[in-house]
């Protein structure tokens, strides 16, 4: 008995040093490149660090303007304490998501104990291992923004929930944490009140049944508090800028085909359940989960996508099992996240967006070790150990060609590749002026900021400094930026070309014919891993 | 066989493709769903299978395009071990391997039967309204009780057979995966809640996706 405890706690502890090495092996290189959102808020950071302002120059933000997304703000200044330690770098404003990945493990594992659904113990052990080199996982606890944290926060929460069902006291730990999931993701804003609801519907009876309900009623008060600066923000155009995401413009036109047979206050609804249930399906599919993945290039490894493609069979049986064990209570809690997690993120007209949709990675993971479970149940111990041993390794090997060969070299591009590159060279030449044509790509100045390492307070100068005063109700963002011995805009014909200016785009941004015609010559071409043209710079 | 049954055997886009196309194969599949439940059910879905692989157009799977050569040659440079590289990107094993992950992700994607595809719908490739969306609870709810009430024979000949066919020959074929048309409407029609209310919504759903079809 002592050594069988002794085997699970070196197995959980084993499992903890593989996502040690997984989400923190080469993690300012892979993925190559930074990626805008990782940018914002690394570099809004420094200057929180710096100045306890952001790039706009606003005093320690609620939530941070970015390019007028207004992002949660948790991750940026959680990004304060790893730049403050490990200095301005990718690492650094990678760190905090690979530490909030590793630790995640704590309450999907206590998530699964806690469960009393699993028949055997090694299920416990696997559903971990699957979890913590889930390419979904993975993925976000090395991409510096707050996708991983928000799951954490999310996790644990539900775990404090789940434990809260048999004593209300642990309520308070969990409103906690899902009162800071709204302050870490956008969609948290929207899972976490459909969660609660939904929870407080199901599970009424235990909950509002018992004699001492005074942790329930300080949980409620606790959640309550923390909210008061998303009430607050709900008063203000920023509380949803991203309004646009969404689905409008689709509905209209589809409603007009079918109000050919139906009358438009029936085709116009309908049109929207289908748009809606297309979308929301695309997150239970198995050739979203286990085989196409997320379709933007930036949010999706090469050849893999957010499981692994044999996890299909355990998810397949998983489902079976949550069909038939419907009435228990776990199952019911599994239930609600199933359902609601991709509510938000189906509600946008992505298809199958991994980042929004974070959160339905527990009830996924969830149910493919039920399915797991199901199957252990049935053989031995000797034939489990082969299984397991089998199916981890050839996880493993499809993750490092996927995630370790491919996407530093395919996804580059995709992941704002050569603007360090770039940034050197405006360094080494303070006295050119750089202009940098954003026809085409998306917004490079904070990366320019970052990599040429601009003192923040040189930056807040550069931005339109009524910002600050308008801060939560001036939504338009202006992609032209002009610090340093830099501007960001389109390239204009007739005012930008003069002596000591060089002209950057992509390859499209200048022809040979306009090279000629305008007397300018090559200085630099910066080429992505696989050869392909990112940045070419051209001066008189 | 209730009213219901005929209902939505014949009120949904693909039979009326399929019988618009080769009434050979619209016919068999019509009765398949009729006799799934005897035996001569089993030859008429054999029959199925056999007009599915002669009419898809069925790629080899070591035969790369342009496209795909152009892919595996650049992969091949992105490795620091060239024998590794020539393994996981040039043995045939592999390359099957693939392709056939590429076959099976579309033949289990439920969007595919029941919303033409969307949002995932292929570049070059004419999407066709097959089942209304309106079914798919119950397509679910209907393999739910198919697997409780233990019938597997009929799972085996109606839906693994074929789709382990379809994800070997692939998806490239003009009236769809039609071999798995008899299952799809089996399981949705054991799972459909067989009241008048319903069969309303379904017709209702029906036109929609008819008017779709049409514009």
């Amino acid at each position: 008995m002592h050594s069988r405890k002794l085997i699970y706690i070196t197995s959980f502890i084993a499992i903890l040093l593989l996502g040690v090495f997984l989400y923190f092996y080469k993690l300012g290189d892979i993925p190559k490149g930074f990626y805008i959102d990782e940018a914002l808020p690394g570099y809004n950071a420094f200057s929180i660090l710096k100045t306890g302002k952001d790039e706009y120059g606003k005093f320690m933000p609620l939530f941070f303007r970015f390019y007028g997304s207004y992002n949660q703000p948790l991750y940026t200044y959680l990004t304060v304490l790893s730049v403050w330690k490990f200095g301005l770098s990718v690492f650094s404003v990678r760190f905090v998501s690979a530490v909030a990945g590793l630790l995640s493990i704590f309450p999907f594992f206590g998530i699964l104990y806690t469960s009393g659904i699993l028949k055997k113990k090694w299920s416990l052990l696997a559903g971990t291992l699957l979890f913590t080199i889930s390419p979904w996982l993975i993925l976000y606890s090395r991409t510096g923004y707050e996708i991983s944290l928000s799951f954490l926060l999310f996790t644990s929460g539900v775990f404090f929930a789940w434990i809260g069902l048999k004593k209300q006291k642990y309520f308070i730990p969990s409103i906690i944490f899902l009162s800071l999931t709204t302050y870490a993701s956008y969609a948290g804003r929207f899972v976490i009140p459909l969660f609660v609801i939904s929870f407080l519907i199901v599970f009424r009876k235990k909950i509002f049944s018992s004699k001492n309900k005074k942790y329930l009623y300080l949980s409620l008060i606790v959640g309550f508090i923390t909210q008061i600066p998303n009430f607050w923000l709900m008063t203000t155009p920023a509380f949803f800028p991203k309004s646009d995401l969404l689905y409008s413009s689709i509905v209209p036109s589809q409603a007009l085909k079918s109000s050919r047979f139906l009358p438009y206050f029936i085709s116009y609804p309908l049109s929207f359940i289908r748009e809606f249930l297309s979308l929301y399906l695309t997150y239970f599919s198995p050739r979203s989960l286990f085989f196409v993945g997320d379709p933007d290039l930036q949010r999706s490894i090469p050849e893999l996508a957010t499981f692994y493609f044999w996890e299909v069979i355990p998810y397949a049986i998983g489902l079976y099992v949550l069909i038939k064990e419907k009435n228990k209570n776990f199952i019911k809690l599994l239930l609600i996240l199933f359902l609601i997690t991709p509510i938000p993120a189906a509600l946008t007209k992505d298809p199958f967006s991994t980042h929004r949709a974070i959160m339905a990675l527990l009830p996924f993971s969830i149910i493919i070790t039920l399915g797991v479970d199901a199957v252990v149940s049935k053989f031995n111990k000797f034939v489990n150990i082969v299984l397991t041993l089998f199916f981890i390794s050839i996880s493993l090997l499809f993750l490092w060609r996927s995630y370790f060969v491919l996407m530093p070299h395919e996804r580059a591009r995709y992941w704002g590749y050569g603007v360090e590159e770039l940034s050197q060279i405006i360094v080494n030449n303070p006295d050119k002026h750089f202009i940098i044509d954003t026809s085409r790509i998306k917004p490079p100045y904070m990366n320019l900021a970052f990599f040429t390492k601009l003192n923040p307070s040189e930056f807040q100068k550069s931005v339109n400094q009524n910002i600050k005063n308008n801060y939560y109700t001036d939504l338009e963002f202006n992609n032209y930026y002009k610090f340093a011995n830099l501007e960001t805009k389109t390239i204009d014909w007739k005012t930008d070309l003069y002596k000591n200016v060089v002209l950057v785009g992509d390859q499209l941004a200048v022809s040979d014919g306009q090279a000629k015609e305008h007397g300018l010559i090559k200085m630099f071409e910066i080429k992505d891993p696989v050869g392909e043209v990112i940045f070419v710079g051209y001066e008189k | 066989m209730t009213i219901y049954f005929f209902l939505l055997l014949f009120l949904n886009l693909w039979v009326w493709k399929l019988l618009s196309v080769n009434i050979l194969i619209a016919l068999l599949a019509i009765l398949a769903c009729i006799f799934h439940k005897n035996k001569i059910g089993i030859f008429f879905i054999l029959l199925l299978i056999i007009l599915q692989i002669r009419t898809t157009n069925f790629v080899p799977f070591t035969k790369l395009s342009e496209n795909e050569k152009v892919i595996q040659i650049r992969r091949m440079r992105e490795y620091e071990n060239p024998r590794i590289a020539h393994v996981l990107e040039e043995r045939p094993e592999f390359i099957i391997f693939y392709k056939l992950q590429t076959n099976i992700s579309q033949a289990l994607d439920p969007n595919f039967y029941f919303f033409a595809n969307h949002p995932r719908e292929r570049v070059g490739v004419n999407e066709f309204e097959k089942f209304s969306y309106l079914l798919l609870p119950f397509f679910i709810n209907g393999f739910y009780i198919l697997v409780k009430n233990k019938k597997y024979f009929l799972i085996l000949t109606f839906l693994i057979i074929p789709l382990t066919l379809t994800s070997i020959i692939g998806l490239n074929n003009p009236l769809g995966p039609f071999s798995l048309f008899p299952f799809i409407f089996i399981a949705s029609y054991e799972g459909f809640i067989k009241k008048p209310i319903f069969a309303l919504l379904y017709i209702v759903v029906f036109l929609q996706v008819l008017a779709y079809a049409l514009a």
